[in-house]
This record gives structure tokens, C-alpha cells and sequence, in this order.
């Protein structure tokens, strides 16, 4: 099977891919940071959020990027109708997650929690804002391959790009899966 | 037609030119590495330009005078883009235009800091306060024409089919996501502390350095980029798309 | 197993991972240990990721190597920041 081999090298993307976990690393040591200085008011601010949701939020996450790595393995057999199924499936799917973080932002903001609040909701908001916005990137390129996907050649070019489409939609999941704990399970209480 | 290269090299080196005034005037002479802080009180802001007026008024002009330098640096990435997009060449347009647009907040960022220095001590505090304020927030929130020129660049470059592209990939994907990180600067004036603040851990010190590194990082590339065009040309194995006419070329199909 | 069934399973393991981590943090309160083993969880969790969704087994092992060490800080810095923090 063609992904078993090992490869000489790996599509370029991974170069931004490794600068924005980087980047993200250091979100992530910075908010710890700043948690170690005001511990009693991070858990506290982190329990005011919604644990059940950064589940959902998460299983969403996960459940959209094994879709996308099937049609990147139906694509690479050929399979043209299951590869914009797959695509298809895994953004209706992903596209839950911006429902989720509707309904916390607003339900936060509804209850008068911004950015502004404390430095624990500037960190939550700012970091799952930038992520966020990676993640409407990554729908915007899920769209835009789904529509590639009518007509073009499931070779060369195209296929450089469905895996680095991909990829990049695994980073947006791989990011949360270090800031759900991070953000939402520290602060839990039995 | 002569040379299609010519003052592409002089293009190219009023990058470091940019860099080197830009950080010695506005940044050091002008004491904005880093920003003076959000914190200080209005009296503070006051009293730091009636004491540093001359410095300041030097660096201010200073920065002014070779803010074009940058224009000139993104006339010679789009001249290189060039040989890579045919037909209309958007890209390459919007590489211009944001690498031109850049300017203006280049220069407005300078003015509005010179305006505190010029008569500091009958301006009221309250007004050096708001200039020192407007100045910051005009360079870094007018960040969106040079992410536009990043990203324009960065997706050009990615197309090069050469075994060796001109600018290696690893470079245009730094472009793209250095211009898309930029966003964090939207925050910027929501805090007057901390990490997102204008002189904050993330909005000055990474922002700006990831910016540094990528004209120097780009700059490099440059050069090496316009001797292997010039052999290709000498070699008759250039091939400019589209747009060849310009070039005194036959145009390609 | 097929491909496309190894990415199912590993799918699997990767929600299961998600639901005992956060039930974890949730019926123990997240005490020292607590946060250890969440994080394990998310480490583990991040290597079936990169590993097998973003194929870096079959890449040159440099890149596998700033993951894993990527992911390995990442996680460690974590661990050891909430336990210093609780003084």
C-alpha cells in the first residue's frame, strides 16, 4: 500500500504546520504562566466553563479529521464519489464545532464574560479565538478541495494538495486535543 | 530590450535598508523597542518627550525619509513573482500594492510621534498620551495590507515547478503564516497589560520578530533567486508566463 | 487491516481516550495525579494524531523526532507547571 512505504520527504506545509504548533507552544507555556501566578482564580474561572461542551467540542474534532484521513485513502485508490463523500461528511461534522463555540461564547457573553474579564478569559478566549480561526481556515480549504474533487485528476498536484489539506485539518484538531485539558479539565473539582 | 533585470537588485537591497533605518531611527532613536508602556500615566508620556524631544524628532524623520525603501523591497518581490504568474497577474499586483500600502503606516506611525516632539512641553499631557497611543496602534493594526503582501508572495512562490524553486517552500509557508498570525495584533487594544498588549511578550516581541526574520529570511532568497534567472535567461531556458511581451519575449502559451 | 479499518479503529481509541480523560478530570477533581494521567491521555492521544492521521511513521524521522518532542514538552510543561503551582 502506497502509505506504507517510507517517503524521501514530506509536502512543504509541514513547514507552516511546524511553526504554528511552535507558536501554539508557546501560547501554552504562557497561559501556564500566567495560571501558576493566580491559581485559585484560573480553576475557578475554568470551572465556569463548560467541560460537557469541550467534549463535544473535541470528539467533533477528532470524528472530522478520521473522515478526512478516509478520503485521503479513498483518493489514493482511485475512489473519487467516497472522497467527496468523506470531505463532505467531515464538514458537516466539523461544522459543529462552530456551533458548539456559539453556544459558549454567547452563553459566556451572555452572562457578561469577555476577553476582558480576567486574565484567565483573555488567555481562553484569545487562544480558542486564534484557534478558531484556524479552524475556519481548514473549512474554507475542506470546501474548496470538495469542489476541486468534481474534476480533478487524483494524482500529482492535486493530491499534494488533498494531504496537505489534510494535514493542516489534523493540526487544527491536534491543537485541541492539548488545549481542551488545558483550558477546561485543570481547574476540575470532584 | 536590454536587461529584464535591470534595478531588480537595487530593489532588493533597499530591503536591509528599510530594516537597518527603520529599526535605527523609529526603533532606537525613537525608543520603540519596545513601546513605551500602556501603563505609563499621561504626565509620564510627557515628560519622557519633553526629555528626549531632539532624539525622538531625529528618529522620526529619520524613519520617514527611508520608509519608500520598503515599496522599493516589494517592487523587486513582485518583479520575481512576475516571472512565475502570467495572465492578469493579481498576485503580483496585490504583493505591490500591500508592499506599497505598507508605507502609510510607516510614515503615520513616524508623524504622529513627531507631532508630540514638536512642541512638548505647551502640549498637554492628555494629547502626547493620545499621539504616542495613535502612533502604535496605526503600525500595528495596519497589519492586514502587509499580510496581503505575505500571502501573495508565499502562493506565487509555492507554484515554482523548479526541482530547486526560487524561494524554497518552507519560505512561503513561514510568508503565509507569519502574514496570517499577525491577527493576534487585533487584540492589541483591548489590553494595556500582559502578553497581547503593544508591548506585550506576543504582540511586540514575536509579531515584530517574526517580521524581521522573514525580510532578511526573503531578502537572502532574493538574490540567489535573480542570479539563477539570469543564467536560465543567458541560457535561453527562461520562460516568463503569459506576459512574455514585456519581456521583449515571445509571449507562452 | 486494511487502511482505511486502521484509521477507523485508531478513531475509536482516540474517542475513548477523550471520554476517560475527561471523566477522569471530572468525577476525581483534577489533583496532581489526576492531571498526570489527563495528560498522558492527550499525549497519547496527540501521537495517534500526528503518527498515523498526519503520517509521520512514514516520514523522514526528523519530523517525527520534533513532534514527539514537541508534544513531550508541551505535555511536561504542563504537568510540571500545575504541580509547582499548587505550591
Amino acid at each position: 500500500m502506497p502509505e506504507q512505504q517510507p517517503r524521501g520527504e514530506v509536502p512543504s506545509i509541514w513547514a507552516f504546520i511546524t511553526a504554528d504548533v511552535l507558536a501554539f507552544a508557546l501560547f501554552f507555556v504562557l497561559f501556564m504562566a500566567e495560571r501558576g501566578r493566580q491559581v485559585a482564580l484560573f480553576d475557578q474561572s475554568s470551572l465556569q466553563l463548560d467541560a460537557n461542551l469541550g467534549l463535544l467540542n473535541t470528539l467533533i474534532l477528532i470524528t472530522s479529521s478520521w473522515l478526512v484521513a478516509l478520503g485521503v485513502e479513498a483518493a489514493r485508490h482511485g475512489k473519487r464519489l467516497a472522497l467527496r463523500r468523506w470531505l463532505l461528511l467531515a464538514m458537516l461534522v466539523g461544522a459543529g464545532f462552530a456551533v458548539t463555540k456559539f453556544i459558549e461564547y454567547s452563553a459566556k457573553i451572555g452572562h457578561g464574560i469577555t476577553m476582558l474579564s480576567n486574565d484567565f478569559f483573555m488567555f481562553y478566549f484569545a487562544l480558542t479565538g486564534i484557534h478558531f480561526l484556524h479552524f475556519l481556515v481548514g473549512i474554507g480549504v475542506l470546501l474548496m478541495l470538495w469542489m476541486q474533487a468534481r474534476d480533478r485528476e487524483l494524482s500529482g498536484t492535486f493530491m499534494v494538495w488533498l494531504e496537505s489539506g489534510g494535514i493542516y485539518w489534523h493540526m487544527v484538531d491536534l491543537l485541541w486535543i492539548v488545549l481542551f485539558p488545558m483550558l477546561y479539565l485543570l481547574g476540575r473539582s470532584a | 530590450m536590454n536587461n529584464p533585470f535591470q534595478y531588480w537588485r537595487l530593489c532588493f537591497a533597499a530591503g536591509p535598508v528599510f530594516l537597518l533605518s527603520y529599526f535605527g531611527f523609529w526603533g532606537i532613536l525613537g525608543f520603540n523597542v519596545p513601546p513605551l508602556a500602556p501603563s505609563l500615566t499621561a504626565a509620564e508620556m510627557a515628560s519622557h518627550f519633553q526629555e528626549h524631544a531632539n532624539q525622538m524628532r531625529l528618529g522620526m524623520v529619520g524613519a520617514m525619509t527611508f520608509a519608500p525603501t520598503y515599496m522599493m523591497w516589494g517592487l523587486g518581490i513582485t518583479k520575481v513573482m512576475e516571472t512565475l504568474e502570467g495572465g492578469n497577474r493579481v498576485l503580483s499586483k496585490l504583493q505591490l500594492w500591500g508592499a506599497g500600502l505598507t508605507v502609510i503606516p510607516i510614515y503615520m506611525c513616524c508623524v504622529f510621534i513627531l507631532a508630540g516632539t514638536y512642541r512638548p512641553d505647551t502640549l498637554d499631557p492628555g494629547s502626547i498620551q493620545l499621539l504616542y497611543d495613535m502612533s502604535w496602534l496605526t503600525i500595528s493594526i495596519c497589519y492586514s495590507v502587509t499580510t496581503m503582501q505575505m500571502i501573495a508572495m508565499g502562493a506565487i512562490f509555492l507554484s515554482d515547478r523548479r526541482k530547486t524553486p526560487l524561494i524554497p517552500k518552507w519560505l512561503c509557508w513561514y510568508s503565509i503564516w507569519g502574514g496570517f498570525m499577525f491577527i493576534a495584533e487585533d487584540i492589541m487594544p483591548f489590553f494595556k497589560h500582559g502578553v497581547f498588549a503593544r508591548n506585550g511578550l506576543l504582540n511586540f516581541w514575536v509579531e515584530y520578530s517574526i517580521y524581521f526574520f522573514y525580510m532578511l529570511f526573503v531578502t537572502y532568497y532574493l538574490f540567489k533567486a535573480i542570479a539563477r534567472l539570469e543564467q536560465e535567461y543567458k541560457a535561453g531556458t527562461l520562460v516568463f508566463p503569459g506576459n512574455g511581451i514585456a519581456y521583449g519575449l515571445k509571449a507562452n502559451a | 487491516m486494511n487502511a482505511s479499518r486502521k484509521l477507523t479503529v485508531i478513531w475509536l481509541v482516540l474517542v475513548c481516550a477523550t471520554i476517560a480523560g475527561w471523566a477522569l478530570a471530572e468525577n476525581h477533581g483534577a489533583g496532581r495525579w489526576t492531571v498526570v494521567c489527563v495528560m498522558l491521555f492527550a499525549l497519547f492521544k496527540a501521537r495517534l494524531v500526528f503518527l498515523h492521521f498526519m503520517e509521520l511513521t512514514v516520514a523522514p524521522f526528523a519530523w517525527r523526532l520534533i513532534f514527539e518532542a514537541w508534544i513531550a514538552a508541551c505535555v511536561a510543561m504542563i504537568v510540571a507547571m500545575q504541580w509547582i503551582g499548587r505550591g
